[in-house]
């Protein structure tokens, strides 16, 4: 039987607080500092965070858990507040009050109809480093546009040279993208900490538009060359997926050193001798009849021997995994890149490890994701406990 | 804009020396957010490894030469801001030399080699520890130190291919693995620090890029896990919506994202495109909107279509719809909202002449980050850095190059 420790001490961010008011914008951000050892207190409204409301779920006894909120609420607290309340503004102050850093991940008008603006926050408590992590940042004509997930891989540029020229470009599932912007905010939060005892605190204004308007230099291609980078479907045989006898396997093959050690891969076959083949724009042009000769000598074979032999031929690639089969894939076994972890109404599960080893312990698992509430009587007292209100009977 | 070619004292990591070994994408970005911050980073290269540490990612203009004859492109531009470059030779014996007296200068350390280089200099992690107990060490492999896979060569699309993202995608696409680990990087370095501050010492760290991978998936690995299913169904993937698409807009190949998360802005979506569907039996709740997800797609679309991606984004953000046009570079060179912000930068470089750069992105209002300092030549700032950090003068700097360390 796993069992949790709450305790944090020896950790890299132990003592730290965190006030964490963020939706999925923030979510990541806030865990990389749980994880590291900061008490985290996130903020939500009576009933939960819409993120408990995201599938996938586990249908637990009581009700289904969403797995997203297992994930990302793991090692903070939770206290539910009805920010649009008078009353909320005080307790929050004195949460803020009692916090090193406080992140928020609203629009500037939302924000400020709950008295949180960052300017006001930071002018009240000098010393607390704000944190915003949001769509479009907090200045400029796009600062009260909403991001999401989906937005900000369309509206950063990630999205567009993705996918085949038949349109539309596949939005990336799964949290990479936006992880990507929390991570630059949790970096920028400690940079602050560390500039605190000759600055105090000051303000993050954390945009994913920005942080992915620098990726894979797509602005400065266009400003510098007038290069706007585009969707193809040229890419060029074998790079790419092939189905093999127990799974599939991705091959990145480019040079004419890599197609032939693709060919010795196959064992020479005398239809790939042709040397215009070497080029792979000529491959490219001649995909469609490439396919089926290389599938032939693919099909019985395994993802190990195949991405064995491949490897040794100096052939970039790899097992083409489901997340299944990562779970069992024998590197990541061997590796122990899981850790066992714990939760009430789930039981025991596998959750990736924190991707940072080290030769001390800086950070841990420690407590399973609440449930929405479950902090109120120690953050808050009960009688603020706004699931003791009328109000949030109703809307619980 | 100016080119200030002196440390930058008043970002939040000013003082912290870091030596980096790092190359191409991941091992590029790291070093540079830490530079974007203050850090005085020294990037190391050698006009032999230039190949494998600024390679021209793309081949958008006439080839570019520094005058040692390493050549360069405008990507190496954005890569090598705000860092300082150092020329070592790792093949001679004073260049190893002058890396182990670097190293002991420096507060962190950062490479991104195959797994086995830095061992085969006798740059354990072991002895790394033993004998700078101070520095901070990340080591950014791709498949790890050990394991059956350590020594894989692999591309960003091939880590995405291992971690599940692929299977899930649809389509095999890396890079931003790079820039995922260069932030974890990044951040992990600033946390080493903290450790240090705390504790007293110092930390090796190895932060592996398809474990970074994988924690981006973890919803779905516990899907797998817990659930016991081989991969979360279609909707499951695109978990918080009901009901979100990418749809065609007016103009080339232009395209809207839309990410409707309940029932409220379904409404007002409806009320916006044509009030009759707010009360069709279709689209009555999130469970109906689902079932009738081409339908809906169809009929959405038949309005996005008559207006482009910023008309649909700006209308229905208006309507507190979350929406994004899908912006291609073009797009991103005439965003409004970074310009407001300042994001686009210009610098002149003697090599590359004046180009436009994205700045940064970690806005700090008292310790600001910017583009303040150009790419520097491979070696540009031997005799600056050694003076500074080793105390070298012009005369040792001139022996040190007629026993081949750079």
């Amino acid at each position: 039987m796993t069992t949790l420790t709450e305790a944090t001490s020896g950790l890299t961010l132990d003592g730290l607080r965190v006030l964490d008011l963020t939706n999925e914008l923030g979510a990541y951000c806030t865990k990389l500092l749980a994880d590291f050892g900061a008490h985290v207190v996130r903020i939500e409204p009576p009933g939960g965070e819409e993120m408990r409301s995201w599938p996938p779920f586990y249908e637990s006894a009581e009700g289904p858990i969403s797995l997203r909120q297992a994930y990302y609420g793991a090692n903070k607290h939770s206290v539910t507040l009805d920010l649009t309340l008078p009353t909320s503004k005080e307790i929050v102050d004195r949460l803020v009050a009692d916090a090193d850093v406080v992140v928020l991940s609203s629009t500037p008008d939302e924000l400020a109809t709950w008295n949180l603006s960052p300017e006001e926050l930071l002018e009240r408590h000098p010393d607390v480093v704000v944190c915003s992590v949001t769509g479009f940042g907090l200045t400029g004509p796009y600062r009260n546009f909403r991001g999401s997930p989906a937005v900000i891989q369309a509206m950063g540029g990630f999205l567009y040279p993705i996918g085949s020229v038949q349109g539309p470009p596949p939005i990336q599932p799964g949290e990479g993208i936006t992880n990507l912007v929390g991570t630059h905010a949790a970096f920028a939060i400690l940079a602050a900490l560390r500039a605190r005892s000759s600055k105090g605190g000051q303000l993050i204004d954390i945009s994913a538009l920005e942080v992915l308007a620098g990726h894979d230099h797509a602005l400065q291609r266009y400003a510098g060359h007038a290069v706007i980078v585009r969707r193809r479907d040229d890419f060029t045989v074998p790079s790419g997926r092939w189905e093999c006898q127990d799974g599939a396997v991705e091959f990145q093959v480019w040079s004419s050193a890599q197609w032939d050690g693709f060919r010795a891969l196959l064992g020479n076959p005398a239809e790939l001798e042709d040397p215009r083949l070497s080029d792979p724009v000529y491959r490219a042009e001649h995909g469609e009849d490439l396919r089926p000769m290389i599938t032939a000598h693919l099909g019985a074979r395994t993802v190990d021997e195949l991405i064995t032999a491949a490897q040794e031929l100096h052939i970039p690639s790899a097992p083409l995994n489901t997340p299944g089969g990562l779970l069992r894939d024998r590197h990541a076994r061997a590796r122990g890149s899981f850790r066992t972890t714990t939760h009430p109404l789930i039981g025991e599960f596998e959750v990736p490890a924190v991707p940072v080893r080290s030769n001390v312990p800086m950070w841990s698992y420690r407590t399973p994701a609440e449930s929405a509430g479950a902090y109120n009587s120690t953050a808050i007292g009960a009688e603020q406990d706004p699931r003791n209100s009328q109000l949030a009977k109703e809307t619980l | 804009m100016a080119d200030e070619r002196k440390p930058y004292d008043a970002g939040a990591l000013a003082g912290i020396r870091v030596l980096s070994f790092g190359g191409a994408l991941a091992g590029g970005e790291c070093p540079a957010l830490l530079a974007d911050l203050g850090a005085e980073v020294v990037k190391v290269e050698s006009v032999a490894r230039a190949k494998a540490t600024r390679f021209a990612l793309w081949r958008d203009h006439a080839p570019v030469y520094e005058p040692s004859g390493v050549q360069t492109s405008s990507s190496a531009g954005v890569i090598g801001r705000n860092q300082y470059n150092v020329s070592i030779d790792m093949s001679s014996e004073a260049g190893r030399a002058l890396a182990i007296d670097m190293i002991g200068a420096a507060d962190v350390l950062l490479e991104n080699f195959s797994t086995g280089v830095m061992g085969r200099w006798g740059l354990t992690p072991e002895r790394i520890a033993e004998e700078w107990p101070q520095l901070v060490y990340l080591s950014m492999p791709a498949y790890g130190w050990d394991g059956p896979y350590s020594k894989f060569a692999a591309f960003g699309g091939n880590m995405s291919s291992y971690v599940g993202l692929t299977d899930l995608w649809g389509v095999s696409q890396g890079t931003h693995n790079d820039y995922l680990a260069a932030a974890h990087g990044a951040f992990s370095v600033l946390a080493g620090l903290e450790y240090r501050e705390r504790y007293g010492r110092g930390v090796c760290i190895e932060m592996t890029q398809t474990e970074v991978g994988a924690a981006m998936l973890g919803p779905f690995l516990l899907d797998a896990s817990i659930n016991k299913v081989e991969r979360s169904t279609a909707a499951d993937l695109s978990g918080e919506a009901v009901f979100q698409a990418v749809l065609p807009s007016l103009g080339f190949d232009a395209w809207t994202v839309i990410d409707v998360h309940n029932e409220p802005e379904w409404q007002r979506l409806c009320e916006i495109v044509d009030p009759a569907l707010a009360t069709d039996a279709r689209f009555g709740n999130r469970d109906s909107i689902r079932a009738h997800y081409e339908e809906a797609k169809e009929l959405i679309g038949a309005w996005t279509s008559t207006r482009t991606p910023h008309q649909v984004m700006t209308i229905l953000q208006k309507a507190g719809i979350r929406a994004g046009a899908m912006q291609n570079g073009e797009n991103l060179f005439h965003d409004p909202e970074l310009w407001s912000r300042n994001y686009v930068v210009e610098i002149e470089h003697p090599d590359l002449g004046r180009y436009a750069y994205p700045s940064t992105a970690l806005r700090m209002s008292k310790t600001p980050s910017k583009y303040y300092k150009r790419s520097s030549r491979v070696g540009e700032d031997n005799a600056e850095i050694l003076g500074r950090w080793l105390g070298l003068s012009e005369d040792d700097v001139a022996k040190l190059d007629a026993d081949r360390a750079f």
